[in-house]
């Protein structure tokens, strides 16, 4: 195997591939990256097994001198792509070593056997939708915050996807918060509900490369693909029930308030600056067109902050972790939030002017 | 003939003398109180076969006089109570005059005293039944008292008699005791050819404990004191990682006089609990002073048990006292060379490091793998490094160091501290715990969907019962049939993961405890479990920030040095100790 490319170009693909490569070592095989040159062009390719990447060099940007493929340490690779400064790199399969060239340096770098390295499926043949890919990674960007890090409940570490008449809807939730956001994809797409990993997602972002690019999303039976003009992320399922969310969303939260969401940001992030980490909450206080936000450290002082607010209605005090507030500000960009509430024990509705939902539960004190 | 008959005279005498001579103990004690009573400034006692076939007592006291040394040999012979009022209020150790006559009734007793002004020395022997004889002796000033064959006059008694050793051992115990108690007066101990102690005057308690005990633990002693209306403390208090797994290291003393008391050592106790290991037992010497009438210690004739007037008062001060100084002061563990009187899981804690300190020398020298790999404990670990480094601002006082994501390693002014992360941060949270628990209820992050929990019968109906404790927590707990348990809130201190671990662990422990708790105690062993799973535990890799932050948290709380389960949370490395061992000087 020989190529020749732009150095940019290998060490973008390089990049990607590092990323998700493993680490561990119980797989050594893991922690490369194959690269397949053939008459269609070059593939970079990694996987950890949960996650795999295959991304497609032009053949402006590289150059196929003899066809093969080649098994290479990925984060090598990658460092070494990203140090060198020639213009282009090239890259010939020697006997046993392989001759990495850029400029007036070189590199002999130990190949490994490509027999071990695990195929990385293709995707089926039709796609069950497609979506602009910006748009994707908004949705993305308005729903992975809440889900869970490390939850055994596993269904809860991923995002939940699912299209049901023409309406893709991704959602994410914790078990104390959740975040809801829908797109319409057209009546001809096909879905059913999959579990996606946070770290899948947050590969398929970097699979845009132009303005107004489309994403084609499908699905077997444990996997899921996303698939862009310059590469595919296939992804592993996470397997369980996830919530039914549906039920979740209040229904007859009769409390709304209205407020602007800068302002509620900075009121919020400045009453949070009094709670202690061990238990953080503050208290917002709705009443005839002021908001009052308290919080208060043990040992240490208390805060008290206020902010203007459409609201009607008898007076409510709630209690929120201030984080989950702030999360959910903090990914749209609205003029205006709404929150509907209706006891201090029930989930509270937020909304921001693009669809975007938010349910936070409140922490209560008997 | 009738049943009823008067005992003679010598069997009354003898039951009498029972009562207070039960073992070689009872008379060395009764023998050193008097000394102690004649004001001796040296006290020697010498045993045989552990006080069975001699004990002797020797002191420099102010003696007797022929006629005191004769009277001194009649039962209620004392000089120091006239009258029963002087009964309660007693400030002598012995008073009951009943210590020679009693022992002449069991064995035979030879005394040889002096009282200063006197020309002479008296000698007396006493053969049962009540044969005296005095003649002049020479002596300097005092009185040496011998007691041989003890028991001999009733043999029932002699055969109860345990091993030598072992009354040796409590003739050691109670001496040191004494010692604990009279540090100006010189005390030995010796049987037959053997020495068992030997404590010159000393200056202070802390200095007598030296003696017994060893500088170290002599040096690491909390000294508490305090009192309130009429009733003052003094103790000297082992840090808890000297505990031990008996109650022998607890010495309690009433005006002087030692006494083992229920009253004291659960005051002790309590003033421990939370910052010792269960099944773990203090190392303290405890001296309550106390207005004589506040005491009754006539309770038996022995004299080591007491009854208090008012034993709550007498508990709340003591271990109010006691915490007081636990709370207030640095109680982690120093590490220190092991040495005779150190403690043990000092020891222990002191040659696992040094396990560890070996393996790193020899996998960094000869290891295949080198720094990079396997031997660099401190390099590729992920989150380690320098703080300093990382966090772009010095810290306060010396850098911090993760290791192993379960250690933080921190520079001292007094050398490195080592800090268990875990143990640590559940201390932290159960103070914020308890503090929230008692300005209230805890809060509870309420759930979208609520967190099932299938569980038994019993384990259904503990939660059952003790739905509003869980409330009182922050854990809104519904049944749902027979065998399910929703948990509709968690308390808002817990991250997200660890709410179904921390479900179980509190079903386990209701079922566990039964309903047999208070309200209070079932509250803390609520607080130690929420506060255990929302710690950060071992192998959790924190950045420079969150060191920094838990330290700096952990200047605020109380009993910082041992988490809620007892375990301490930091060891310290001192310089003295690290030059000792790099043998620089």
């Amino acid at each position: 195997m020989e190529i020749r490319g732009k150095r940019e170009a290998l060490a973008e693909s390089f990049g990607m591939a590092q990323a998700i490569a493993t680490t561990r070592s119980t797989r050594p095989v893991l922690q490369n990256l194959l690269i397949t040159a053939t008459k269609d062009g070059v593939v970079v390719s990694a996987t950890d097994m949960e996650i795999g990447l295959k991304w497609h060099i032009s053949s402006e940007d590289c150059e196929v001198l003899k066809e093969g493929s080649v098994l290479l340490p990925a984060a090598r690779m990658a460092q070494i792509a990203r140090s060198l400064e020639s213009e282009e790199i090239s890259i010939s399969e020697g006997e046993t070593l392989c001759v990495v060239k850029g400029g007036r340096s070189k590199f002999d770098v130990v190949t490994e056997n490509v027999e071990d390295f695990p195929a990385i499926p293709d995707p089926p043949a039709a796609a069950a939708l497609e979506i602009d890919a910006a748009k994707f990674a908004e949705m993305t960007h308005k729903t992975i915050f809440a889900s869970a890090k490390e939850s055994t409940r596993y269904a809860l570490n991923g995002v939940h996807l699912e299209v049901k008449d023409g309406v893709l809807e991704m959602v994410a939730t914790d078990g104390r918060r959740m975040a809801l956001i829908k797109e319409k994809v057209g009546k001809q797409a096909k879905m059913p509900a999959a579990i996606v990993p946070q770290k899948a997602l947050g590969q398929v972002e970097k699979l845009k490369t132009a303005a107004e690019e489309k994403l084609s999303i499908s699905i077997s039976e444990r996997q899921i693909f996303f698939k862009a003009a310059k590469g595919l992320v296939v992804s592993r399922l996470i397997e369980g029930h996830f919530p039914p969310y549906g039920d979740v969303i209040p229904k007859d939260n009769n409390k709304k308030a209205v407020l602007s969401r800068a302002g509620l940001l900075s009121a919020m992030r400045q009453a949070a600056l009094m709670t202690s980490e061990e238990s953080k909450s503050v208290l917002m206080s709705f009443d005839d067109g002021e908001l009052t936000i308290t919080g208060r450290a043990p040992d240490e002082g208390t805060s008290e902050v206020k902010a203007d607010v459409k609201y009607e209605g008898d007076k409510i005090d709630i209690r929120f972790n201030p984080q989950f507030i702030i999360d959910c500000l903090t990914v749209t960009d609205s003029e205006d939030m709404t929150i509907e509430m209706k006891e201090p024990s029930t989930p509270a509705l937020i909304k921001d002017q693009t669809g975007f939902l938010y349910v936070a539960m409140p922490i209560h004190i008997v | 003939m009738p049943k009823v008959g008067i005992l003679p005279p010598d069997v009354a005498e003898k039951i009498a003398a029972g009562e207070v001579i039960e073992r070689p103990a009872s008379v060395v004690k009764e023998l050193v109180e008097n000394a102690l009573d004649a004001g001796a400034q040296s006290i020697r006692v010498e045993l045989e076969k552990g006080g069975k076939t001699l004990i002797r007592v020797a002191d420099d006291g102010e003696g007797m006089s022929r006629e005191d040394l004769e009277l001194s040999f009649h039962r209620h012979a004392t000089s120091k109570i006239k009258s029963v009022d002087d009964l309660f209020a007693i400030n002598t150790m012995g008073f009951r005059g009943e210590a020679l006559a009693s022992i002449a009734a069991v064995a035979r007793v030879r005394t040889v005293t002096r009282a200063a002004d006197d020309e002479n020395a008296w000698e007396a022997t006493i053969e049962p039944p009540s044969h005296l004889e005095i003649k002049p002796a020479g002596r300097a000033r005092g009185t040496t008292v011998e007691v041989r064959d003890l028991f001999f006059s009733i043999p029932a008694r002699k055969k109860f008699l345990s091993r030598d050793e072992t009354e040796l051992g409590h003739i050691t115990r109670y001496l040191q005791a004494m010692a604990l108690s009279f540090p100006h007066v010189a005390m030995s101990l010796a049987n037959g050819k053997r020495v068992v102690f030997e404590a010159g005057a000393a200056s202070s308690v802390r200095r007598r404990l030296a003696a017994f005990y060893g500088e170290d633990m002599a040096e690491d002693l909390l000294e508490a004191e305090g009192g309130h209306e009429g009733l003052t403390v003094y103790a000297l208090i082992a840090p808890p990682f000297y505990s031990r797994t008996n109650s022998y290291g607890l010495y309690t003393y009433v005006n002087g006089r030692y006494v083992r008391d229920r009253v004291l050592s659960g005051a002790v106790s309590q003033a421990f609990s939370g910052i010792m290991e269960p099944r773990r037992y203090p190392v303290a010497f405890v001296y309550v002073t106390i207005a004589p009438e506040e005491v009754d210690v006539n309770v038996h004739p022995a004299k080591m048990e007491i009854r208090f007037r008012d034993s709550g008062k007498v508990r709340g001060v003591v271990s109010g006292v006691l915490s007081g100084a636990l709370l207030k002061a640095d109680i982690a563990p120093r590490i220190r060379e092991g040495e005779a009187g150190g403690s043990p899981r000092a020891e222990n804690i002191y040659r696992s490091i040094e396990a560890f300190y070996d393996r790193r020398v020899s996998a960094g020298d000869y290891g295949a793998q080198g720094w990079s790999q396997g031997g660099g404990r401190f390099a590729g670990q992920g989150q380690t490094g320098d703080a300093r480094t990382a966090g772009g601002e010095p810290l306060g006082q010396g850098s911090l160091l993760q290791v192993k994501g379960t250690y933080i390693v921190q520079e001292t002014d007094e050398g490195i501290a080592i800090i268990d992360q875990h143990a640590l941060h559940e201390r932290i949270v159960y103070a914020d715990v308890r503090r929230r628990l008692a300005e209230g209820n805890l809060a509870g992050q309420r759930l979208l969907i609520p967190d099932v929990v299938e569980v038994t019968p019993e384990e259904r109906l503990a939660v059952e019962r003790s739905r509003d404790l869980l409330a009182r927590l922050g854990m809104d707990a519904e049944i749902f049939g027979d065998d399910t348990v929703a948990f509709n809130s968690f308390p808002a201190a817990l991250a997200d993961a660890k709410r179904d671990r921390l479900a179980r662990d509190v079903i386990s422990d209701l079922v566990a405890s039964g309903s047999s708790r208070s309200i209070d105690e079932a509250l803390t062993a609520m607080a130690e479990l929420i506060a255990c799973h929302a710690a950060v535990r071992a192998g959790d890799a924190l950045g420079a920030e969150e060191l920094e932050a838990l330290l700096a948290k952990a200047e605020n709380t109380e009993s910082r040095y041992a988490c809620p389960h007892g375990r301490p949370t930091k060891l310290v490395l001192t310089f003295d100790e690290l030059e000792r061992r790099f043998k620089r000087r």
